[in-house]
């Protein structure tokens, strides 16, 4: 018997599009900026176009340009027709415009505030909404307690109605390090609890992130060989070939550790090192990724000095061009003691990882663009071949490319045809792109639609935010100690020779992706 | 990525030469290079008697866009006393990454015009070029095979068999869809694809408590439907009665009783119309479906007010689109439980 005052749709079971949200109002604080333009309207359009979304949502901008709604609606449109990555189709703008609405007002304004709730209450009135909030501070990180504060002064922070919902999503960088990361949950929790608040890394809306889950966990063939046993060391690089590009005067109180490894790189560790989930919940996923985190050997003053390597880069060729040092580049003090490239290794005191080293490096204006995970095999436990001549065999490597070439790779050895047992190390590829026809949705898409719909599974929780600084902070407090000079490395190489030191004194080094 | 196609004609060769061809054709052309294949599935499209312009095109697009092993099989009409060979054309699609690189075959497309014994015999051949361990799609244009086909062979290098109601009805496909289990074939349906949007639509519109309750237990349906087209509603009847547990007692072409669990009767009065609807009467309540002017476009209404209206617009059709999409999502559960509940339930016309 259906029971129609479920909330299960038994219409909705088994659809492909089965993961739709609820009719819902989303107000995006930061709307004029850059972020929105670029990801957020295009992001949600596309949704709207591949018919993701439910027939009533409304997108509320706050921001403090003087816009009205029909000028909101035209840079909307705007940010459509440069970004999104399906053409403008007047029908469904039409559509999604309809929904659209401005408050221009500065994020310190309470006033700014009641009359958002006045206009959240007449939509609701109007178009019998159940009171659904989606919150999406797209502002500078100085304001999200100050926007948290003032939404929970005007009740905002839970829905009007029983059935409702209020969420909140909080892009990165989630503080600068232990003390402010707990310091901005804190505030964060005064008004919303954890279940509410979706920290945003765009990373693991990737389809290559997410399919380091699947990879591992819905093939049989590769979880038996994934540990200790089997497994010999792991390289994770974020490599860029761009220097800071206009963004000086952020990066340069960020650098690589914090705009990179604490989020990005952590995800990517937790990812790989997890133990399986019990079940594909959030919850289930992020206690799993917390383990990695809070299972990664601290490191002492002395560690950091050891087994981390930061570095600026120099003038040098990148892709055949000159390009000018870090401390050269625009908004960048000449004194700066920020890193533009950091490498370290990190071991993982768990079962599995025991004596396994993982060696992370990222870095801007590196020799090329590529994030890629490899894992690399034991050798063969016997060298049934020695006799031969066969010097250069390599042990296996699994490589997971996340970007650009997106695909999976895996290299072992083969023989060389002729009379004699030669062995070459060959690859088999996989390439992500050519496989499938379907364009891939953008990583906001996923995320957008995944918050609507409530699954937190591909956001950050508190805890593991919380486990990932504690690491960085060591290490940005062991810098802090250090006074020597900063090494540097000339653009358009794979970092500077520290960092081929550093994996060396293991007696590996640094695979050339 | 820069890509080419390269084009080959053989006409009057035998299958094993034509395997061979296959084989070689392509490295031959690139001066000994081997690519790397990135063909991830087999689509054959069966176009017995169908116009090239009906499908050629579709081939190219489908080959360009999908990195596939593309077979046209095309059996001659009447060559059964002709000598057997076959008439192929072959194209190669290659795309290159990057200098210095080793190229990448993305998509081959094979056109066979099979002449006498293979013209009956064509899935000897056919198999022989299916990608092993990769999915195998057989896209059946036109009308379906005469009773006593043999599935059962097309079952061992076919796993899918994609099909068009639209165009062909269900009827003559009951054989196959009552043997597909036991043969391992799954069945795939572009009209129940393109009807996906009616699914999705009443799955938003039933989200409401209220519009739930019209269509989940209603007092009488109407529909609406093109005569020609007449599959359409009774596939999305299919999908309710699956879904919601109902049983159909009596079904025809042109009249439908279908019961709910608790054993209260729901007539279907069916008349033909161009713009497809389907209405759902429950006391003063209705909840009305209806696709035209590319929207489709549910009204609930309590007595004569209209308490909203819903629109989605329609996806314009575009066979290739269909076919990638299908390719792409795979097999559809949901379709087997739709048609198996019309099939156990078809009653022979009086």
């Amino acid at each position: 018997m259906i029971d129609i005052h479920s909330t299960a749709n038994p219409l909705r079971e088994g659809l492909v599009e089965s993961r739709r949200p609820q009719p819902f109002t989303m107000i995006i604080f930061g709307a004029a900026g850059d972020l929105a333009h670029r990801k957020l309207f295009p992001a949600l359009y596309n949704l709207m176009v591949d018919h993701w979304l439910p027939h009533q949502v409304n997108v509320v901008g706050f921001s403090r340009q003087p816009f009205d709604d029909d000028n909101f609606r035209k840079e909307i449109k705007h940010s459509i027709e440069q970004f999104s990555r399906q053409p403008l189709n007047a029908d469904v703008f039409d559509q999604f415009a309809s929904g659209m609405h401005y408050i221009s007002a500065n994020f310190n304004d309470p006033q700014a505030y009641i009359e958002l709730r006045n206009l959240l209450t007449r939509l609701n009135e109007e178009q019998h909404l159940p009171g659904n909030y989606l919150f999406y501070l797209a502002t500078p990180p100085s304001f999200y307690p100050i926007i948290a504060e003032h939404l929970g002064a005007v009740g905002l922070n839970v829905s009007p109605s029983e059935q409702g919902w209020v969420r909140i999503i909080v892009e990165k960088p989630f503080g600068r390090d232990l003390a402010s990361a707990i310091e901005l949950n804190a505030q964060l929790h005064k008004v919303f609890d954890e279940t509410q608040i979706f920290r945003i890394d765009h990373y693991l809306g990737k389809e290559t992130v997410q399919n380091i889950l699947v990879f591992r966990f819905a093939n049989g063939i590769f979880e038996p060989l994934w540990n200790r046993q089997y497994i010999d060391h792991v390289q994770i690089t974020v490599a860029e070939s761009l220097g800071v590009e206009g963004r000086g005067t952020y990066y340069d109180t960020a650098g690589a550790l914090r705009d990179i490894v604490q989020n990005h790189m952590m995800q990517l560790v937790s990812l790989i090192a997890m133990e399986p989930p019990v079940v594909f919940e959030a919850d289930a996923v992020r206690d799993e990724k917390v383990k990695v985190l809070k299972a990664i050997r601290p490191l002492s003053t002395r560690d950091v000095t050891q087994f981390t390597v930061r570095a600026q880069y120099d003038e040098g060729y990148v892709e055949g061009s000159m390009v000018p040092g870090y401390l050269d580049e625009p908004d960048i003090p000449s004194d700066s003691r920020t890193e533009s490239y950091m490498a370290m290794r990190l071991l993982i005191d768990n079962w599995r990882w025991a004596g396994v080293p993982f060696y992370l490096r990222t870095g801007k204006r590196l020799a090329k663009r590529a994030t890629e995970i490899a894992i690399q095999f034991k050798k063969a436990p016997h060298r049934f071949f020695n006799q031969t001549a066969t010097p250069d065999l390599e042990p296996n490597l699994l490589t997971l490319k996340i970007q650009p070439d997106e695909g999976i790779a895996l290299r072992f050895g083969a023989k060389v045809p002729g009379p004699v047992v030669r062995i070459r190390t060959v690859n088999m590829d996989f390439l992500y792109g050519t496989s499938f026809a379907d364009q891939a949705p953008e990583a906001y898409e996923r995320l957008l639609l995944d918050a609507m719909i409530g699954d937190s599974t591909l956001f950050t929780r508190k805890d593991e935010v919380e486990a990932a600084w504690s690491l960085v902070t060591t290490i940005l407090n062991g810098w802090e100690r250090a006074k020597g000079p900063i090494p540097t490395y000339e653009a358009g190489t794979w970092g500077p020779p520290e960092a081929d030191e550093l994996i060396a004194r293991d007696g590996f080094r640094w695979r050339r992706p | 990525m820069e890509s080419q196609t390269l084009h080959w004609n053989h006409p009057n060769i035998m299958g094993p030469e034509l395997l061979e061809l296959l084989r070689t054709s392509v490295p031959q052309s690139l001066g000994g290079t081997l690519p790397v294949t990135a063909t991830v599935l087999t689509l054959g499209l069966y176009v017995k008697g169908i116009l090239p312009t009906d499908w050629a095109e579709l081939a190219g697009k489908i080959s360009r866009v999908h990195p596939s092993r593309v077979l046209i099989i095309n059996p001659i009409v009447n060559s059964a006393n002709a000598p057997t060979h076959v008439d192929a054309e072959l194209s190669a699609t290659i795309t290159y990454r990057r200098p210095h690189e080793p190229p990448i075959l993305f998509s081959e497309c094979v056109q066979m015009n099979l002449q006498g014994g293979l013209a009956n015999h064509w899935i000897d051949l056919v198999q022989s070029l299916i990608k092993s361990d990769l999915p195998a799609y057989l896209l059946w244009l036109g009308m379906p095979p005469l009773p006593g086909f043999r599935w059962d062979l097309l079952s061992t290098g076919f796993s899918h068999l994609v099909i068009d109601t639209e165009q062909t009805g269900i009827e003559p496909w009951h054989h196959v869809m009552l043997q597909s289990p036991r043969l391992g074939l799954m069945i795939d349906d572009l009209y129940w694809q393109r009807l996906g949007l009616w699914r999705v639509h009443w799955a938003n519109v039933t989200d409401r408590p209220e519009a739930l309750a019209v269509v989940s237990t209603p007092e009488s349906i109407s529909v609406v439907w093109p005569v020609e087209k007449s599959t359409g509603w009774q596939m999305l009847l299919g999908w309710l009665v699956s879904r919601l547990s109902w049983q159909i007692v009596d079904i025809a072409p042109n009249r439908l009783l279908m019961a709910t669990e608790s054993g209260n009767t729901i007539p279907v009065h069916i008349t033909t119309g161009a713009d497809p609807g389907i209405t759902f009467y429950q006391g003063n309540r209705r909840l009305s479906s209806q696709e035209a002017h590319n929207q489709l476009t549910t009204q609930f209404e309590i007595g004569s007010d209209v308490l909203y209206e819903i629109s989605d617009p329609c996806n314009l059709a575009d066979p290739v689109s269909d076919v990638v999409k299908l390719l792409n999502r795979g097999h559809d559960q949901l379709y087997d439980e739709a048609m198996s509940a019309l099939l156990l339930s078809e009653r022979p016309e009086q």
